[in-house]
């Protein structure tokens, strides 16, 4: 199998109006690299080209010009779709089913056969915790519970590679956390999961990577780690601290006149976020009054 | 193949759980039941009444289900996202247009089971109730007329195979008597020891005798190798046909009847007589084999507009799709109609105004503009008939009425046309829907 899970070079794409005008180009050139076994996060604000993004490596759209690459496989080929599951934005199932029937029309689509279908349908139920509706239809979920037959459903192949689109999306604190406890049991399990999200927390908790997004172009990409470290600073932790021993440490670092202060080092996700898109939202506005900038 | 079986299951399921499928079947049902309660003169007018309501009934509901399940199946997937589940998984994309096709199909078919068994059964109960004809033919049957091959009349032979005659049935008129020689009977199938002539005759004049009330008409079978005779006379109601009995032995071992229609009053009563005679087989399981026929044309008319709908659905929003499978649906209907007229269009005979009224023969000049529009209608009619599809072929209601035998010919042309028919529309939906963005 090869170390890179999803791969995209120059991968664009523009809408076009009925007469074949330009409206808006919503992914520019993306070149991106997921490697397997990896938590990926992609950010970006509404209508940044993240959805599209995932449409594009789904195959329900079609890139304008570039290529992207799945398992090594093109995008909505039955061989990569055998192996990928996909939570959508929102919960998008049948509602005339109810959650045994939905995911046994997926398995079926798998062609698990039939002993195994039910072995694992069962065991999905449970897992996702909608055990006590098994035979309700879906039309009479709550947004929770069609979020858990939602992410039931993207795992009945025990897919290799997990899109997940804002996958907490109208879930309690509760079901957050056991989303995310999922994701990081998928990554222990080897698999790589690709999310999209706007909450910047539930990334920062689980993503080995990130990348952001903004207005089509990619902006960021890197570890989580790396990008959250402010260069030349160093945290400095300490249990059971005397006020005497910190103005001790302080004097100490002061004389060596790199001091800056006591409180955390580390900025927040949320921080790294915003700078960048308030930046490039500056830029743009810069970008769009040239006459003003020469004068 | 798998991915199509499950879609399919899920499109039954979609079906069986929405009122409109029970909402539409309820109203089929009642339709059947008011059927026979309409007032009608004749036991046999009632029985056709009910037949032709039935089967009319099946036909209309099957095709507003046909259409109006269909059409919005895939728009509505599009729309409400849930195509996003399915085309992630391992389906292919001509997977979910089989799929959603099958599914329907399903739902057809059981439309056609429980609506065709219970105008089965209730056309069944009518006969039953309505008692045997006084002619000894079966209420319900599935007759098939045979024709003459030489009639003779005023000392004159003529053949009547040919394709030039203008319908086998040979109506022969101003006569005294005339002979209807048939052949090959031998080969045709008949049921019991009383075979049938069916006789439609036209008479100026009378058709009574007001004093004896006695017949105005009588037909002679006969065995033409041994002579053996029976008369029959009969009051000549005009322009309906009559069956009358005989006994199946008077036909010869090589195959031959003769039948001769002759005047049955004494000279002078009417003036002249016109008329008609076929022979009827009748082949084993007449009625049900018909019924069933009938259905199964009937699903094949559905399956072409599911398939037309669908492949309508690949590229326009569900409503405007039902409009024109609708459209198509009536337009398909007339077809044999446009058909016909655009062969007419054009040609000297037949102009677009009549310009002048004529009693004999002669060449009518035809002004360019009209020459120019006629031409453009006869295209214009020709390509709708052959765009179209043709659904002429699947009207049976008026030959199962009528309890004519409908051949296994008119089946397999029906199927036949009907499955390049569905072959060609699903083609343009998978060129369509293929690279079809759903967003």
């Amino acid at each position: 199998m090869p170390d890179t899970v999803i791969e995209t070079h120059n991968l664009s794409k523009e809408y076009r109006d009925f007469w074949g005008n330009r409206k808006v180009l919503a992914l520019d050139s993306l070149n991106l690299e997921v490697k397997k076994g990896e938590v990926f996060g992609f950010l970006g604000p509404n209508g940044s080209g993240k959805t599209t993004t995932v449409k594009l490596l789904l195959g329900l759209l079609f890139p304008t010009s570039g290529t992207a690459r799945v398992l090594g496989l093109p995008p909505g080929s039955v061989e990569a779709n055998r192996r990928i599951g996909f939570l959508p934005e929102e919960t998008y199932l049948y509602r005339f089913l109810d959650a045994e029937e939905t995911l046994d029309f997926f398995g079926r689509l798998f062609q698990i056969p039939r002993p195994e279908r039910r072995v694992r349908v069962d065991r999905l139920i449970k897992a996702v915790g909608i055990d006590h509706a098994r035979k309700r239809q879906l039309k009479e979920y709550s947004k929770g519970m069609a979020r858990r037959i939602g992410l039931a459903q993207a795992l009945i192949n025990d897919p290799d590679v997990i899109f997940l689109d804002e996958p907490t999306s109208g879930l309690d604190p509760i079901g957050t956390r056991e989303i995310k406890d999922l994701i990081i049991d998928l990554k222990s399990q080897g698999k790589t999961v690709f999310m999209c999200s706007h909450l910047l927390a539930d990334v920062e908790d689980v993503c080995d990577r990130i990348a952001i997004l903004f207005q089509g172009k990619l902006e960021v990409v890197g570890k989580v780690s790396e990008l959250l470290t402010e260069e030349g600073v160093v945290n400095f932790r300490a249990q059971n601290v005397s006020p005497s021993a910190r103005d001790k440490v302080r004097q100490a670092l002061e004389a060596d006149g790199s001091y800056i202060g006591v409180e955390k080092a580390s900025r927040s996700l949320e921080d790294l976020f915003l700078k960048v898109v308030r930046e490039k939202t500056a830029d743009a506005a810069a970008a769009n009054r040239p006459e003003e900038n020469e004068s | 193949m798998h991915s199509v079986l499950a879609i399919a299951r899920v499109t039954l399921k979609d079906a069986l759980r929405k009122k409109v499928f029970f909402t539409i079947l309820f109203f089929a049902v009642l339709l059947t039941v008011v059927s026979g309660l309409l007032p009608s003169v004749t036991a046999d007018e009632q029985i056709r009444q009910v037949t032709k309501i039935c089967l009319m009934g099946i036909g209309f509901f099957g095709m507003v289900v046909a259409i109006f399940l269909s059409a919005p199946s895939l728009p509505d997937d599009i729309s409400k996202k849930t195509i996003f589940s399915v085309l992630t998984k391992p389906t292919r994309r001509w997977e979910l247009l089989a799929g959603k096709i099958l599914g329907l199909a399903y739902v057809l078919a059981i439309m056609l089971v429980v609506m065709g068994t219970l105008s089965f059964i209730y056309i069944h109960f009518w006969a039953w109730k309505l008692g045997p004809d006084p002619s000894g033919l079966p209420r319900l049957d599935g007759r098939k007329p045979i024709y003459a091959s030489t009639v003779e009349y005023n000392g004159l032979k003529l053949d009547v195979t040919g394709p030039m005659v203008d319908s086998k049935r040979a109506i022969v008129s101003g006569f005294d008597s005339v002979t209807y020689h048939f052949q090959g009977l031998r080969g045709e199938r008949f049921r019991g020891d009383t075979a049938f002539v069916q006789v439609t005759v036209f008479c100026h004049g009378w058709t009574y005798d007001p004093n004896t009330r006695e017949g105005t008409a009588a037909v002679q079978v006969g065995n033409p190798t041994t002579g053996e005779l029976r008369t029959v006379v009969f009051g000549a109601d005009n322009l309906r046909p009559q069956a009358h009995g005989f006994p199946r032995s008077l036909i010869d071992k090589s195959g031959a009847l003769d039948v001769t229609l002759l005047k049955h009053l004494p000279a002078g009563s009417y003036s002249a007589m016109a008329g008609s005679v076929a022979v009827l087989a009748q082949p084993e399981g007449g009625y049900a084999t018909n019924f069933i026929k009938a259905l199964v044309l009937m699903f094949m008319q559905y399956m072409v507009l599911v398939f037309v709908a669908i492949a309508a659905s690949t590229f326009l929003t569900s409503t405007v799709s039902i409009i024109t499978a609708l459209f198509i649906y009536f337009t398909g209907s007339l077809a044999d109609i446009l058909r016909a007229q655009a062969l007419k269009l054009g040609s000297e005979a037949n102009i677009f105004t009549m310009a002048r009224h004529s009693h004999q023969a002669e060449a009518i000049g035809l002004p360019a503009f009209q020459w120019a529009v006629n031409v453009f209608l006869r295209y214009f009619y020709l390509g709708i008939s052959v765009v179209f599809p043709n659904l002429s072929y699947y009207d049976p209601s008026a030959g199962v009425s009528a309890n004519e035998y409908i051949s296994y010919g008119t089946v397999f042309d029906g199927l036949w046309y009907g499955a390049v028919y569905s072959a060609a529309a699903f083609l343009i939906a998978w060129l369509v829907f293929r690279r079809k963005e759903v967003d």
